[in-house]
């Protein structure tokens, strides 16, 4: 099943940053722990740069937790992420695994669907039917894959398993083993060195099945909150929408100012109040730095191939709505005060703000 | 060379050839402490210079006296002469200063202490360099150690999260070892680097360049009359104007100032919140813990730091928040987790910021909000300590704490610990009762902390007859103390610095336009009373009669008049008091021109209008109350003439009922003649039935049995209702209830059973209406029923509503 990079819309992290990878393991001088690619030193690098090895910073805001992440990980616990949606919970899990395994391939993608076949094994039914219940027809899941391999699993949005799903994972973590029955008594798959979950979740999400405390407790709990200095939201946005338009080869002109306004809008409409101190009321649609990468992604496709390869400020108004709608009605009204209150008393005094407010108002002339 | 470059500074601190060594330091830093100890034993100088306020240097002898016990501060109290310039200073110190080690170490080797900052009360002291007004003032400020962009950009580059974790990681890891003089070249870089950092014409206007140079002639002095190595203990941040500039022949102006300075005792919790103002290093329980480790003569304990403080906090959850406290299994991963992230950020062993980290990684299995957890808070309390100082007895206080106490303990209060106790007086019966009780009032003006009156006569309970005994809570603490070293000034004993508070008061009354306030002036008087001070007797009468000419509010007057009354009557009954004498003497006077002042104001309540009559009849139930006494203290032969005068005038019909209620209460008029006055009101307005309830409302306000007691009222009353529709009842009912709400449910029983009768309606009809639905129920059932019965009428079905034949 494994693609070359460059037939994947996105490659895996450890293909991404595969020269970086191997950078900090020719210099890692630290005691790796077991089963681990790196020390946990490197793999903090790895995650929050390192300007000597050329290493990029990947994951902003509190490095703190990166570090409490590292301990949970070499602990005999779990690592469980949690927060609003678009708060990097996955992208941060991903690098763990990449760094610390030397592979983020082990995931489990958590929905109402997932059965017990995609967290302990199946069975190939044609080989289980020639010849019964063997080591051959058995298919492993993700998780006894790493278990196996002392590697790190993933699991994304854990709390959309069903409860008996969850429970699985329970006896996983406390006992490091899992029987296979089928294969005999004495059957079991133990965890080599190495072996740990990253589970994330959103806690607050409506349709999520609550977690035991049981399963709490082999979790070691992180919450990523999403951005809150300016500055550190406007570099990683426009590294994130330079590489994806460098991907595609596509090159625009993104003034500074555009970033910033777009910036401003979303912490302003996060926060609910503005840099004045203005208050706001909040909407309920989530404003993350994921979803501004989105909208400058979007603004800058729409420079570059209908426009003149200038983003302005309509650009981003026109692409607004589309967040802000997503959700749901009461939200255009909250927008609609703040673009008509914060947004008109800036557009007097900049350009990019008086185009923004043009193209909100003619989006909501048509709404 | 630059005075101000870091290397520089560091490689400069020590240089034996002059014989100065400087030791730059933060306050209440253990590892700053334990290293400059060390210093000492192995430079053993002859003086040991530390940036302490002059005139401070007295209490030098007393803070190394046995039965010392730190917490204590040093405090120096605002003088008289200042004014504006409020505010108590405070230079708490803690067993892990760095000053406190270093006076006693120094006082070990027989060297010299010397304070060399500037007096306390210098100017240059006081420079505003506090947030807000009511903020201590801290002689040791260092705020440049918590913001900054040196110290941020410091930690962006090390990865600590703040200026104080960068504080733990750079230099308090390093407590242990025992080269100091590489732990100061660091700190002294370090402190160089803040100082090269920060603006210089902020220095100069906050004072820190005078007292600079006051340190620099200090310096001086210590160098003329050398008789060995010389050490300086500053903050940090003032070490490099120290170290390279030329040394200054003579003091600034103003250096020989002397104040009042004391040692007090302190508290862990007091200490934490100047920490919360820059005051050196916060969680004073949590450093105090490390500074044990770092001295304990057991080095190779049995647990480490770190298992004591989680092991110890999860002990104090289970005992004072089971709520929160977390399984044995969760404080195992914790000490793991906080002994690896120490591993991973290359510290020797945990610290502050890893303990934390720890207990948020393995204890709390939930999201946590902007940083914000209940277990953390508890936490950072469980670090900041409750340890409370100790002052060897006989130790030298502001005297109004040393008599304080010593009246309290005469009086039997007990002080020996923090524990709330609850005490009972008598206050007329026995005199020593009465002495405690004026004692404790006078205690809750000049240090509120200390006790609290939970009952005693008051208006709500009574001011006379049944009400004979207090109760009260009270417990000595900190706070106490600290609160009577605040007021230290304003005299020497509780009752003559309550006077001078009083007295304040009064001027505050003054300053806020409020002068002419009879009622909130003699509530100061009741506190006087109270508190037993005759000597403030005089002047507060005074001041009370100025506000009683000028007061043009009756609701004011009359409530003084009840206040005063009572005051009267109280101080009648503890004539033998000397203390309460002065009052008796003054009372009557006053009350004399307060009932006149009340006499010449009452007829102006026939302007009063609706909007205004509920205060008007407040007023007059004042009055009411007050002249219920069978022997009232002020004539009453004016206040009657008033009243009269009113009954003939034409008021609004609530007062108009409230005047009747008066002259009945007061007996003008006999009961009979106040009923038919009624009923001829209520009848008079039988076309406008809200203003009949106004009237109603109005006697129930000050005699309801007026209203009980005649059935030719109740009678009127019911006619009215008789002659309203029920549309018109259902509008009237809110006022109504308002009304009946004076009274108990005895008299509204009577005057059901008084209607009732009068329709014919016997006691088993009375008894059904008692299971009755509630009355919002029946309300809404009665104007459903009347909306079908008009329905039925549209829909020419008139005929349903007639009963069956």
């Amino acid at each position: 099943m494994e693609q070359k990079n460059a037939l994947q819309l996105r490659p895996s992290a450890e293909a991404r940053f595969a020269d970086e990878l191997a950078a900090l393991k020719a210099a890692d001088q630290g005691r790796r722990p077991p089963g681990w690619a790196l020390s946990a030193r490197a793999v903090r690098s790895f995650i929050l740069g390192d300007a000597k090895l050329s290493v990029r910073r990947k994951f902003y805001g509190d490095d703190a937790l990166v570090e409490r992440a590292l301990v949970a990980l070499m602990s005999e616990q779990g690592l469980m992420l949690v927060g609003e949606p678009g708060t990097a919970k996955s992208m941060l899990s991903e690098l763990l695994a990449a760094a610390i395994s030397g592979s983020s391939m082990l995931v489990v993608q958590g929905s109402t669907g997932v059965t017990e076949d995609h967290v302990r094994y199946g069975w190939n039914y044609a080989l289980l039917i020639a010849e019964g219940p063997t080591p051959r027809a058995l298919v492993p899941s993700p998780v006894m894959e790493a278990m196996r391999l002392g590697r790190v699993v993933r699991i994304e949005e854990l709390t959309r398993c069903p409860p008996e799903i969850q429970d699985v994972l329970i006896s996983v973590l406390s006992e490091k083993m899992m029987t296979v029955p089928e294969l005999g008594e004495s059957a079991s798959v133990y965890a080599a060195p190495g072996f740990s979950v990253i589970g994330t979740a959103n806690l607050r999400d409506r349709g999520v099945h609550e977690m035991s405390s049981a399963l709490k407790r082999r979790f070691n709990f992180e919450t990523v909150l999403p951005l809150t200095d300016p500055a550190l939201e406007i570099e990683l946005i426009r590294q994130e929408v330079g590489k994806r338009l460098g991907q595609a080869d596509i090159s625009v002109n993104f003034p500074d100012e555009v970033t910033d306004l777009l910036v401003t809008t979303f912490q302003d409409l996060r926060r609910g109040q503005t840099k004045d101190n203005v208050p706001l009321s909040k909407p309920s649609a989530v404003m993350s730095t994921a979803e501004a990468v989105n909208i400058a992604h979007a603004a800058a496709l729409e420079a570059a191939f209908l426009g003149t390869g200038d983003v302005g400020g309509a650009h981003i108004g026109r692409q607004l709505h589309g967040v802000i709608v997503k959700d749901n009605v009461d939200d255009v009204k909250k927008v609609r005060a703040y673009v008509d209150h914060i947004v008109k008393e800036r557009a007097r005094r900049s350009k990019v703000w008086s185009d923004f407010l043009g193209a909100v108002k003619a989006m909501k002339d048509e709404g | 060379m630059n005075a101000l470059d870091p290397a520089a500074t560091a490689l400069r601190l020590f240089d034996a050839e002059r014989g100065l060594y400087f030791f730059p330091i933060r306050h209440h830093s253990p590892a700053c402490a334990l290293h400059l100890r060390g210093a000492l034993r192995a430079i053993r100088p002859a003086a040991v210079l530390i940036e302490g306020p002059v005139d401070f240097e007295p209490l030098i002898g007393e803070m190394l006296a046995p039965g010392v016990v730190p917490p204590v501060a040093m405090v120096a109290l605002p003088d008289n002469a200042e004014k504006g310039r409020g505010g108590t200073t405070y230079y708490p110190i803690c067993r892990h200063s760095p000053e406190f080690v270093a006076i006693q170490q120094a006082t070990e080797l027989g060297a010299t202490v010397r304070f060399i900052d500037l007096p306390s009360r210098h100017a240059a002291m006081l420079s505003d360099r506090r947030d807000r007004p009511d903020q201590p003032l801290l002689p040791m400020r260092e705020t440049m150690f918590d913001r900054g962009a040196y110290v941020e950009a410091m930690c962006a580059r090390t990865g600590f999260r703040d200026g104080l974790g960068l504080w733990d990681g750079l230099f308090e890891a390093r407590a242990r070892g025992t080269d100091w003089r590489g732990f100061f070249a660091g700190v002294g870089a370090y402190c160089a680097a803040l100082r090269a950092a920060s603006d210089p014409d902020e220095l100069r206007t906050d004072g820190t360049l005078v007292r600079e140079a006051m340190m620099r002639a200090c310096i001086q002095e210590a160098i003329a009359a050398r008789a060995g190595p010389i050490v300086i203990v500053t903050g940090g941040f003032h070490t490099p104007a120290l170290i390279d500039a030329a040394l200054e022949t003579s003091r600034p102006a103003g250096a020989a100032a002397r104040s009042n300075a004391w040692l007090v005792r302190y508290d862990f919790r007091a200490l934490d919140r100047l920490n919360g103002y820059g005051a050196g290093l916060p969680l004073p329980g949590f450093y105090e813990r490390v500074w044990e480790r770092l001295t304990g003569a057991d080095d190779d304990a049995k647990s480490s730091l770190t298992e004591e403080i989680l092991v110890g906090f999860r002990a104090h959850l289970i005992e004072h928040e089971p709520a929160l406290a977390f399984a044995f299994p969760t404080l195992r991963a914790m000490i793991e987790t906080a002994t690896r992230l120490a591993e991973l950020r290359g510290l020797s062993e945990p610290g502050r910021t890893e303990l934390f980290d720890a207990l948020q990684s393995s204890a709390i299995k939930e999201e946590i909000e902007v940083g914000a957890h209940p277990l953390l808070a508890a936490f950072r309390t469980f670090l900041q300590g409750d340890r409370l100082g100790d002052l060897p007895p006989g130790s030298r206080l502001p005297p109004l704490v040393e008599r304080a106490r010593v009246e309290a303990r005469s009086l039997g209060l007990s002080l020996e610990d923090a524990v709330p106790k609850t005490r009972e007086l008598d206050i007329y019966r026995k005199p020593r009762h009465g002495q405690t009780s004026r004692f404790l009032h006078a205690m809750r003006l000049v240090a509120a902390p200390f006790a609290e009156r939970v009952k005693g006569p008051d208006r709500v309970h009574g001011f006379r007859a049944d009400m004979l005994m207090e109760t009260w809570t009270y417990s000595w603490s900190p706070a106490v103390e600290a609160a009577l070293i605040e007021r230290a000034a304003d005299g020497e004993t509780v009752r003559d610095a309550a006077a001078t508070i009083l007295i304040r008061r009064l001027a505050d009354l003054e300053t806020e336009g409020q002068c002419n306030n009879a009622e909130a002036a003699f509530n100061l008087l009741a506190i006087a009373f109270d508190a037993g001070i005759g000597s403030a007797a005089e002047a507060l009468v005074a001041a009370v009669s100025v506000a009683v000419g000028a007061d043009t509010h009756l609701l004011r007057l009359a409530n003084a008049l009840v206040i005063g009354q009572a005051l009267d009557s109280r101080a009648r009954g503890m004539q033998s008091d000397a203390a309460i004498s002065a009052f008796a003497a003054l009372l009557p006077a006053l009350l004399d021109r307060l009932a006149r002042r009340i006499a010449e104001l009452l007829p102006d309540l026939a302007a009063v209008n609706a909007d205004n009559a509920g205060e008007a009849v407040a007023s007059l139930a004042a009055l009411t109350e007050a002249m219920a006494d069978p022997d009232p203290p002020f004539p009453t032969q004016p206040l009657r003439d008033a009243v009269q005068h009113l009954m003939s005038a034409q008021l609004d019909p609530q007062l108009n009922g409230a005047v009747i209620a008066v002259a009945a209460v007061i007996g003008l008029i006999d009961e009979a003649e106040a009923g038919r006055r009624l009923s001829a009101a209520l009848a008079g307005a039988f076309a406008r039935p809200g203003e009949a309830i106004r009237t109603l409302s109005g006697v129930m306000a000050l005699a309801p049995q007026l209203f009980v007691n005649d059935s030719s009222v109740i009678t009127a009353i019911d006619n009215l209702f008789g002659a309203v529709d029920d549309p018109g009842f259902l509008a009237l009912l809110p006022q109504l209830r308002m009304a009946f709400a004076e009274l108990s449910p005895q008299e509204t029983d009577r005057v059901a059973a008084i209607v009732a009768a009068a329709h014919g309606a016997g006691d088993h009809d009375l008894a059904l209406l008692r299971q009755a639905p509630s009355t919002h129920v029946l309300a809404d059932h009665l104007a459903l029923s009347e909306r079908l019965r008009n329905q039925w009428r549209e829909d020419g079905l008139a005929a349903w509503l007639e009963p069956a034949p």
